[in-house]
């Protein structure tokens, strides 16, 4: 039985599609859509079909922009010498925010996953193979997830990249700054130790 | 009810915000699909425990007619660390746990190949024997522990050995999973009868491959270190336990791990010099 009205239930079902959003939540979007001011739905919707209008995937890096190359490929403050390797986007976000980092990236579209069906054939590696023959590169950053996917990428990268010779690392993994010791995970614990440094 | 088991992570994916589904395969509940609430968040109890190929002790609450059990505790007895940082034996790893992901039923016990399993694992992770010996196995023991033992040690028709000055292999017959020697094979071809096999569930065996798949039947996974093939070998020894495998279990999907072991990585033309 229909208690509200056809088009909330139609806005309803199309939040209820978003990653995270539930039945209840959905419906007390809708609702809260019909509350707000005529000028600040047209904003949401223009922003919506602006998002699907503009961004693209950068041809060099094949990260999300708006103009092609991206703002990070096309910066002459980067060092063009180091490519950081990614699984997403959002990983692309995550170390930009540290201010550590100064070279390009190249976004994968996602991790090897036998288990999900997804190949080799399925991520930018081709893209990535093509890159490195017409830039010229000393180093290959890895920042892959660790987790199994992650670690079956890097190794799978690693076997094909090897042989073109250029420097190859990967980031380290540890424990987070700010925790403890003694609730550390087995598993993340023995990395952090094989991966310790001289002082 | 709150239970307790011993459990190999299959596969795990995202839920919601925090939270994953993990498909566990038990000591004692066969496979099941787990959840694991908050499992993604930075401060979570189950951390590393519910990543594919670890072996864990799990206590859940186990819901009669549901799909989905609640996880309460998750502890990692073993991360098979060496598994992990080599391509070869993770593949081989992983195409273990595809294949009991498609062959397992739910909540379906079998003891023999949950010992498999773990076996299989850890012979991978101690990396004496080599990833691909692993897999082929594997498979025939899982085929055995899923009640389609192969018999390969004499011939089906005539009972001679194939060791030790015998008669020589063969043909592997997919439907019985035994090995039809040479002589018996000319015999029947001439006298038009098939041995009670069907001529397209037959596969030639070299005398070497028939070797190598017989010890992978049954020595030991610990004794196989010196057990190696060549490619030629090798692509008939695992199109022999592939057809087999495919001839016994219904829709049987091609292992997408095992391609990633077989499979040459993308060939790179950016080789420096």
């Amino acid at each position: 039985m229909l208690y509200t009205s056809e088009s909330i239930e139609q806005l309803a079902a199309a939040f209820g599609q978003l990653p995270g959003i539930g039945r209840k939540t959905a419906h007390r979007l809708a609702l809260h859509i019909l509350k707000l001011p005529r000028e600040d739905v047209d904003v949401l919707a223009r922003a919506l079909v602006d998002v699907k209008e503009k961004v693209r995937y950068c041809s060099v890096c094949a990260n999300i922009t708006e103009n092609d190359p991206c703002a990070i490929c096309a910066s002459p403050k980067r060092d063009r010498s180091v490519i950081c390797v990614v699984e997403e986007p959002n990983d692309v976000m995550a170390i930009e925010k540290t201010n550590e980092y100064r070279g390009l990236y190249h976004v994968l579209g996602g991790a090897l996953s036998p288990l999900d069906g997804i190949g080799p054939e399925d991520l930018r590696i081709t893209e990535l193979l093509r890159r490195l023959e017409t830039q010229p590169t000393d180093e290959i950053i890895l920042a892959l997830n660790p987790n199994v996917e992650g670690e079956a990428t890097t190794l799978y990268l690693t076997r094909l990249l090897k042989p073109v010779g250029i420097r190859l690392t990967r980031i380290a993994r540890g424990l987070p700054v700010g925790s403890d010791l003694e609730f550390a995970d087995e598993a993340t614990l023995s990395r952090a130790i094989e991966g310790r440094i001289a002082l | 009810m709150l239970v307790t088991t011993d459990a190999i992570v299959l596969k795990s994916m995202k839920y919601r915000d925090t939270s994953r589904i993990v498909s566990v395969y038990t000591r004692d509940y066969g496979k099941l699909s787990v959840i694991a609430k908050g499992a993604r968040g930075p401060r979570s109890k189950f951390a590393s425990a519910l990543e594919p190929l670890s072996r864990v002790v799990l206590v859940f609450y186990r819901t009669e007619h549901r799909d989905l059990h609640l996880v309460s505790q998750c502890d990692l007895r073993a991360s098979y660390r060496r598994v992990t940082s080599d391509l070869d034996r993770m593949a081989a790893g992983l195409a273990c746990l595809e294949l009991i992901d498609q062959t397992a039923h739910d909540e379906e016990r079998n003891d023999d190949l949950f010992g498999l399993t773990e076996h299989a694992l850890e012979i991978l992770d101690a990396g004496n024997v080599r990833p691909e010996v692993v897999l082929t196995a594997f498979k025939l023991r899982m085929a055995a522990a899923i009640g389609f033992a192969t018999a390969l040690e004499r011939c089906a028709v005539c009972g001679r050995p194939f060791r030790k000055g015998g008669c020589e292999a063969g043909w592997f017959r997919l439907a019985t999973g035994s090995v039809m020697c040479l002589e018996c094979q000319s015999r029947s071809r001439a006298t038009g009868s098939s041995g009670g096999a069907d001529a397209a569930a037959l596969v030639r065996l070299s005398a070497q491959t028939h070797e190598a798949l017989e010890r992978c039947a049954t020595a030991p996974l610990e004794n196989l270190a010196s057990l190696a093939w060549t490619t030629a070998q090798g692509n008939e020894i695992h199109n022999a336990a592939r057809l087999y495998l495919h001839h016994h279990i219904e829709h049987l999907r091609p292992l997408k791990s095992e391609e990633l072991l077989l499979r040459p990585v993308i060939r790179s033309s950016t080789r420096r010099t």
